[in-house]
This record gives C-alpha cells, sequence and structure tokens, in this order.
C-alpha cells in the first residue's frame, strides 16, 4: 500500500467516524473492515485516540469570568468613545455604564434647557405671585379712594347704617360702584368678568394709588380692610366706603385735606352730611307727591317770608326771581342759612316723607337751605339763560348800563336794576 | 446575537455565560494555561462585541464566534513565537503540569505512570499532545470534537475547502495518535513538537509501523 493509498484509506476512515461518508461510501468502508483485520486495527486507533479528547473538560462556567469581561468590554468602549450603552444586567456589581464623553453635550444642553426652564417658573411664579398679591388686595384697591377720606373702621361701619342716603347713592352710582368683592380668591375670577370697563379704570386707578402707599400706610388700610371683609356686614360697609369715596371725589381737595384734622366722630359727621347733601341732591328727582305737597304749602306759609325777611326785599317779587337773587346773592352753593332757619325747616319736616324728612335732617344746616331751593325748583336753579331771560325784562334803556363781559358784575346789575319799583317785571 | 447587535447588554451577557467554556477550552489547545485561555476568551468576546456590527444572520453564530477565536488564538501564537511557550520539547522552559508529566514519565518502573496518574493528570496530558499539534489540524479536530461541527461548518469557519478539512481530521487523527502511544503505552510523555509542517514527516513515520 503506498503512502498516497494509506492516506486516502484514512481520510476515508476518519470521514465515516465523523459520519461524513455518503451511505454508499460508508457501506464500501464496511465491506472492507470485514475483510481487513489492519484496517479495523488503524479505525480502532483513530477512534482510541480521538475519543481521549473528551476527556479533556469544559472550562467549567465562571460568573466571574462574564463579569470580568463585560468590564473590559466596557472599558474597551469608553477608550474608543463609542456611542454604545451598555444597560446594567444582573450584575449588579458591576457598573456597566461608562463614562462617556458625548454625554457631554447633551448633558450642557439639558442643562441650559433646565436653567431656562428654571428662570421661565420664577419669572412666572414672580408674576403670579404679584397678580396673587392684587388679587389679595383687590378689595382694598376698590375702596382705597373712600378709605382715604374715612381711615377709620369705625367711621365706615357707621356711613354704612346711614341707609337712607346710602341707598339712594347706590341707586344713582350703580354705574361707577365696583361690586362687592367675593371673600373667596377663587370665586373673584368670575367677578372680574363681569366688571364694565369704567370699574377696571377705577380698579386701575386704585392699584396705582396702592403702589404709591408707603408700607405703614399700606399696612395701616389693608389691616382696617381684612376687619371690614370678616365682618357680617362686610358688603355694606363695603359699599359705604366706595359711595363715600365717589362723593368726596366731587368735593374740592381743599375739603378733603380738611379731614386729616379731624377725629374720628368730627370725620363720621362731616362725611355723613356730606353724603346726605349729595344722596338728597339726586332725590330732588324722585320726590314723593307727598313731598312735593307738603313743600308747595311750606314755600308758601313758610319759605317765601322767611326769604323775604331775611333778604329784606319788597315783597311782591315773583317767587322764582326771588330765588334766584337770593341763589346769586348769598352763595347758597357754599351754604347759607336763613336767620330763623331751624324754625322754617322745622315746620316742613313733619309733612315729608319719611325719606325726604331723613335727608333733610341728615344735610348739614349750612345746606339745607340749598337743598330745599333744589327741591322746590330744581328747574329755576339760576342759570346762564335765567340770568338771560332776566335781562330780556331789562328795559332797554337801562341795559345799557349792563357790562355783559363780567357774569359777577351782570348779577349785581341786574338784581339792582329788578328791585327798583318802576322796573318790577310784570306778571306773566 | 441579533439582539446584541442591538446593544442589548443582557443578551451579550448570555452570550458570554453560554459560550465562555468552550471558548476557553478551545483556547486551552493552544496556550499552555487556564489564565491565558482566559484572556484570550475575553479578547474573544471584546472582538466579539466590537465586531457585532458585520456579523450577518445568514452565517450560523458559532462558525462566526469560532473564526474570531481562531485568529485571536493564531495571533497570540505568532506575538509569542519567540519566547516558545507552547513548545512541549524545552527542557528549560518546562513548569507546572509539564514538570510533573515528565517526573512521573521518567519515573522508576515501580511507579509506572499509566496506571498511578489520576484523571485530571491524563487530562493534562492529553492536552498536551493536543497543543503540540499543527495549528491548523488543532482547530478543525477541536471544532469537529467539541462542537460538533460538520465538515462544511469547519471548512466555513476556517475558510478552506471541506476536502482540505477531511485531509487536515485525518492526520490530526493519527498525530494525536502519534503522539499518545507512547503516553498510553508506558507512560512517556509526547516529545515532539507538531507543526502543519511536520505533518507529513509524522505520517511518514505512522505509515511506517
Amino acid at each position: 500500500m503506498t503512502a498516497q493509498d494509506l492516506d486516502a484509506i484514512t481520510e476515508q476512515l476518519t470521514a465515516y467516524l465523523d459520519g461524513e461518508l455518503s451511505s454508499e461510501e460508508a457501506t464500501a468502508i464496511e465491506a472492507r473492515l470485514v475483510d481487513d483485520e489492519s484496517l479495523r486495527l488503524r479505525l480502532a486507533d483513530l477512534r482510541k485516540s480521538y475519543d481521549l479528547l473528551d476527556e479533556l473538560p469544559e472550562t467549567p462556567f465562571d460568573q466571574r469570568f462574564t463579569r470580568s469581561t463585560l468590564e473590559l468590554v466596557v472599558k474597551e468602549l469608553s477608550n474608543s468613545r463609542e456611542s454604545v450603552t451598555l444597560p446594567s444586567s444582573n450584575l449588579s456589581a458591576v457598573e456597566l455604564k461608562p463614562q462617556r464623553d458625548w454625554w457631554a453635550w447633551p448633558r450642557i444642553l439639558l442643562t441650559i434647557g433646565g436653567l431656562v426652564l428654571i428662570g421661565l417658573l420664577l419669572g412666572f411664579l414672580i408674576r403670579f405671585n404679584q397678580i396673587r398679591q392684587d388679587i389679595r388686595d383687590l378689595g382694598l384697591i376698590a375702596n382705597l379712594p373712600g378709605w382715604m377720606d374715612v381711615k377709620d373702621v369705625n367711621v365706615a361701619i357707621s356711613l354704612s347704617k346711614e341707609t337712607e342716603a346710602m341707598g339712594i347713592l347706590k341707586e344713582q352710582l350703580k354705574e361707577r360702584l365696583v361690586p362687592p368683592i367675593p371673600s373667596s380668591i377663587w370665586q373673584r375670577k368670575n367677578w372680574m368678568d363681569s366688571l364694565s370697563p369704567l370699574h377696571f379704570a377705577k380698579l386701575d386707578s386704585g392699584r396705582e394709588m396702592l403702589r404709591k402707599l408707603d408700607r405703614d400706610s399700606y399696612n395701616r388700610f389693608a389691616s382696617m380692610e381684612a376687619k371690614i371683609e370678616q365682618s357680617p356686614d362686610s358688603d355694606a360697609v363695603q359699599d359705604a366706603i366706595h359711595l363715600t369715596g365717589l362723593v368726596m371725589d366731587s368735593l374740592p381737595n381743599t375739603k378733603r385735606l380738611d379731614l386729616d384734622a379731624m377725629n374720628p366722630e368730627q370725620r363720621f359727621q362731616f362725611l355723613k352730611e356730606q353724603v346726605y347733601l349729595s344722596a338728597a341732591m339726586y332725590y330732588a328727582a324722585r320726590l314723593t307727591a307727598l313731598d312735593t305737597k307738603a313743600l308747595d304749602e311750606w314755600e308758601d306759609a313758610y319759605f317765601q317770608p322767611a326769604i323775604v325777611r331775611d333778604l329784606q326785599s319788597p315783597r311782591g317779587i315773583e317767587k322764582r326771581t326771588l330765588l334766584s337773587m337770593l341763589w346769586f346773592r348769598r352763595s347758597v352753593e357754599n351754604g347759607y342759612e336763613l336767620v330763623d332757619q331751624e324754625d322754617v325747616v322745622a315746620a316742613l319736616l313733619p309733612n315729608l316723607s319719611k325719606s325726604g324728612r331723613e335727608l333733610l335732617e341728615g344735610v348739614g344746616r349750612r345746606d339745607q337751605l340749598g337743598v330745599l331751593i333744589t327741591w322746590l325748583a330744581p328747574n329755576r336753579v339760576a342759570s346762564s339763560k335765567s340770568i338771560i331771560e332776566e335781562y330780556d325784562r331789562i328795559p332797554r334803556e337801562a341795559r345799557e348800563r349792563i357790562d355783559l363781559n363780567d357774569p359777577q358784575q351782570t348779577r349785581r346789575q341786574v338784581e339792582e336794576i329788578l328791585r327798583r319799583p318802576n322796573n318790577r317785571p310784570k306778571r306773566p | 446575537m441579533l439582539r446584541v447587535q442591538e446593544d442589548d447588554a443582557q443578551a451579550f451577557e448570555m452570550l458570554i455565560n453560554r459560550h465562555q467554556g468552550k471558548i476557553q477550552r478551545f483556547l486551552l489547545g493552544w496556550v499552555s494555561n487556564a489564565q491565558q485561555a482566559e484572556d484570550l476568551a475575553q479578547d474573544v468576546f471584546l472582538r466579539v462585541f466590537k465586531a457585532r456590527k458585520n456579523y450577518l444572520p445568514t452565517a450560523k453564530f458559532t462558525t462566526w464566534l469560532y473564526r474570531i477565536a481562531n485568529n485571536v488564538a493564531s495571533n497570540h501564537i505568532r506575538d509569542n513565537a519567540n519566547r516558545r511557550e507552547y513548545q512541549l520539547s524545552s527542557r528549560e522552559s518546562q513548569s507546572g503540569s509539564r514538570a510533573l508529566i515528565e517526573n512521573i514519565a521518567f519515573a522508576p518502573s515501580g511507579f509506572q505512570p499509566t496506571r498511578q496518574i489520576d484523571k485530571s493528570e491524563r487530562a493534562t496530558m492529553i492536552m498536551q499532545a493536543l497543543q503540540a499539534l499543527g495549528e491548523r489540524q488543532k482547530t478543525a479536530l477541536m471544532l469537529s470534537k467539541f462542537e460538533n461541527m460538520s465538515y462544511q461548518e469547519i471548512a466555513d469557519t476556517m475558510g478552506l475547502s471541506v476536502q482540505a478539512v477531511k485531509s487536515l481530521l485525518s492526520r490530526a487523527r493519527v498525530n494525536l495518535k502519534t503522539l499518545l502511544d507512547p503516553y498510553m503505552a508506558d507512560g512517556q510523555i509526547p516529545t515532539t513538537i507538531l507543526a502543519d509542517d511536520d505533518i507529513d514527516t509524522l505520517s511518514e513515520q505512522d505509515k511506517g509501523k
């Protein structure tokens, strides 16, 4: 047998042992094996040496190997900066997350984003805090003009009890009166939705005033407002403060400044008279039939004689002219009292309606005459038109001496001319 | 492996757990001690992970894995050629179990090794013989024996033809027999370094018997 033959048969025997021969080849080999003992021995040798390899043990499974291999992989990837994340496995003791630089940019971006977010959040919180502060101060903002005049909780409560005057004012000034503010901050959202542009304008003004207050004044007013909001008659008291502020807005500032020197009792009296005066003036448009009748009877029986006495005017002057003269001459607008005013007014009061009586009693003495004149002849109050009408009744030759450029002079001259007997106006 | 391609660490961990034993045994056929085999095995798995994106599912994973292992082992042998750590013939380089085997082999006749050495020592002796085979014979033999690969799969792994694998395996069995016969007969250790180049020589000796 040549070396090539031996190699060939050995290869076939090996392939036979490895199961790599086709069935035909395997059959052929098996046939030769039957007849050839040396071939059988060679097959046995080949199998024996091969089977010895079975004695080599498989390396036992080693968890430590797995762990150290994963660590090696992580280390290598970190060095190579390969962008691969190995999440944690059941090898809890192994830190599998490598420190990678490619996280740097996302981290920076996240940090910047976070800072921007924090900034926005802070801005929002500051703004929200400001809005919340405004909402919390809403009562004070709405009432601050009134508080500047009222200045005292007890004064405010006392004013709220002057229900007749406050009722008329509330009805008359309802368009300008900010509705009662709910105590709950959450209900204030709906409350704000119900406000008119005029209300918002007043609230803006109140907020500006609030911002200009010093800390002590703010604390004082806020404390008073808090007390009012907690009182059982909160709505009525807040209305009274607000209405008082509106009434005082129509007065000259000099009168408001006088309030600073007053004690609470004096201030209440003063504010009450102003409130009643304003309400009484509005009442002129809603006099009842009872009031009108009483006023007419009283005018003829008491008022006109009293004016004639007071002015020492000649009798027979028309009532309308007389009132105008009184108005101009005595400056009723700035307060005027008849010599025997108390008796004259006392003759009227019992015949007035309850409202009329209360209003007239609430008005200060100096203003009662102005109220009565308004009630008696609201359309006869001196006006430019009435002056011109009076002027027309002056004889033409007498008019030339009148300087129309000076209203005060004109009034005096008209009054003087009309007082002369030959210039008395003719009755219509 | 497909999950490993998606960077699934747990899948990779499972892969290591599943193949670590066989890979280390495979590498033990190339190096002289378990620690070296372990180091090389780690290198194999590292390369597997690095090359995971190149893996094509059309190829059998073990074929791909052992191709990497074979490359790692071959490179290691070439890098350490001068050290001749794997040479059985060098008395000067004897150490550890090899010295033990040799001592046993040269012991007095009253202490004949065939009956006295235990199973683990026999395994060590067989491993020495395996290491003494040439690289390609050794690889083909181990893939056939331990991985139950067909000739075709071995051919795919080693980049050879089926006929070449058939020839390699035939010569590997003959050479293994030649290396182990003296030991199995009278306890002599294998003393010949067998590279693939030596195969013909060995085969000639075998034929002469």
